[in-house]
């Protein structure tokens, strides 16, 4: 086995995939403040909020979505609207997006706020998102039902949509009463 | 002649690795994505095969690429295939021709042929409970990828890709299979082949932007070379229109190995590794030694893709997106 050949070739191809390396930059659309205003919940107060074991698997069994963190970004609006800072997983990074939740649970409004993938940025078309508008606790929602889909962002529409089911869920079993 | 012919037509399908839509978790397996409407990828892929049991031998089945997503489900591609081989004191054929007999050599770099491809996507893994894509291409040759002597071969590959995802899409199983159906000219023979070339890996995102996996390969060819007119000894193979005959097969291999795929946005590289770990031949000369196959595999396959994105939704501004009618059902 001639190695050195070998390494030789491999690494000027490597170099060569280096070279054309795009810059790396992640997409922050909005910060957590700009989120905030952008949904109307300016001046909401942080609560400091975690979600027990059994909290997290009965969100999980009522809504078919895993719990990947049980700790909570949330914030309460002096009308008790909540804003939450939520993540989910695109195809290769995560998806970090606001929400904001009326005092009955409905989705008032949602914003990506960084988006590090290569493509499927129409999921911050403002039609798409609107679909969730007055969405709540009592509809499971579900791509090519409730939601529609956009063909070639499938994957980041299915675990937004995701997102939203355990966050009113969520907002059901536990920010409601807090 | 005839077993040079009879091994090394029949090698070529061993190098093939068709024109690939979307980005490559592993070497050889792939899944069912396609590229987003109006994009294009640039992606460039070395595939080095290491090692026979005498001699010594190197092979590196290098291919630059481009693809573009005509609709979300529909990527074409093109790639251009070079070859480079380096190899001595190879016993088995046909090499052991090439270099010029027994203790000979053979170091050449060269344009090894060309292949345009199609995928289109059926179903998603993203949303119905398995992802499922078609393929078609069409590859011209001129060079063997084993030994690097001229041919001159057309091929139709139909091909098709399952996917099925778990845990919010982190785990990956993918399969693709290909029939590579090759018609191949080299002096005084005429051959027919059918070869399938089957791959499935399993991939699992351990942390943001980086997959680890395991893929594994089967490869087989089922051969009827023609020699000055005579027919092939046993059952031929034949894939004319309205007649189809699979005939006796020639030989198999099968590969094992761990691979690791990096993504960031806009580039993203793929490196694995494959060992031989089973292979079987029909010729009688003792190619099939160890239970592995040495005249048409090899102990081992290092392969290196790297991709870059182009394009697509994200050269938009998202002004262009309001009030257009973006969303499907």
């Amino acid at each position: 086995m001639k190695r050195r050949s070998t390494f030789k070739l491999l690494s000027w191809f490597g170099l060569g995939g280096l070279m054309m390396s795009p810059p790396v930059h992640a997409k922050t659309f909005l910060t957590t403040s700009q989120a905030m205003s952008a949904l109307g919940a300016g001046g909401a107060r942080k609560v400091s909020a975690t979600l027990t074991s059994e909290q997290a698997k009965s969100i999980q069994s009522a809504t078919g979505v895993r719990v990947r963190n049980k700790t909570l970004q949330v914030w309460k609006t002096g009308s008790g609207n909540w804003f939450i800072v939520d993540q989910v997983i695109g195809k290769h990074e995560n998806i970090d997006y606001a929400v904001l939740l009326s005092n009955t649970g409905q989705v008032r409004g949602i914003e990506v706020m960084v988006y590090r993938e290569s493509y499927g940025h129409e999921i911050m078309n403002p039609r798409w998102k609107a679909q969730f508008h007055g969405k709540g606790p009592g509809t499971k929602l579900k791509l090519d039902r409730e939601i529609k889909n956009i063909t070639g962002a499938t994957l980041s529409c299915r675990h937004i949509t995701e997102g939203i089911n355990r966050l009113t869920e969520t907002w059901n079993q536990v920010l409601r009463y807090l | 002649m005839k077993k040079r012919m009879l091994s090394g037509a029949l090698l070529i399908s061993l190098g093939l690795t068709s024109v690939q839509a979307d980005e490559n978790l592993w070497i050889y397996a792939q899944g069912t994505d396609t590229r987003p409407q109006g994009s294009w990828e640039l992606k460039f892929m070395d595939v080095a095969r290491l090692g026979k049991d005498s001699g010594s031998y190197e092979f590196h089945d290098f291919r630059p690429e481009i693809e573009y997503g005509v609709t979300d489900r529909l990527t074409l591609g093109v790639e251009g295939i070079f070859f480079h081989h380096d190899y001595d004191n190879v016993e088995w054929a046909p090499m052991v021709d090439t270099q010029g007999g027994p203790g000979g050599s053979f170091n050449k770099s060269q344009f090894g042929g060309v292949e345009v491809a199609a995928k289109y996507n059926i179903l998603s893994p993203y949303k119905d409970p398995v992802g499922l894509s078609v393929g078609f291409a069409y590859e011209y040759r001129d060079a063997y990828r084993l030994d690097g002597a001229a041919i001159d071969q057309h091929s139709l590959v139909p091909q098709i890709f399952l996917q099925k995802n778990w845990l919010d899409d982190t785990l990956t199983l993918a399969f693709k299979g290909k029939m590579e159906l090759e018609k191949r000219k080299s002096p005084g023979v005429l051959e027919e082949e059918i070869a399938f070339d089957l791959a499935m890996g399993l991939s699992y995102r351990i942390a943001p932007k980086w997959f680890v996996g395991i893929e594994t390969r089967w490869q087989s060819d089922f051969l009827s070379p023609e020699e000055d007119g005579n027919p092939p000894e046993g059952r031929p193979s034949s894939w004319d229109w309205g007649e189809f005959q699979l005939g006796d097969q020639f030989q198999h291999g099968l590969y094992v190995g761990p691979s690791v795929h990096y993504a960031e946005e806009g580039w993203w590289a793929t490196l694995g590794a494959l060992w031989q770990v089973s292979g079987w031949s029909a010729d009688g000369s003792g190619a099939a030694r160890n239970n592995r196959n040495w005249d048409e595999h090899e102990r081992l396959h290092i392969g290196v893709i790297v991709g870059f994105e182009f394009g697509g939704d994200d050269a938009l501004p998202m002004t262009d997106f309001i009030g257009k009618d973006v969303i499907t059902k």
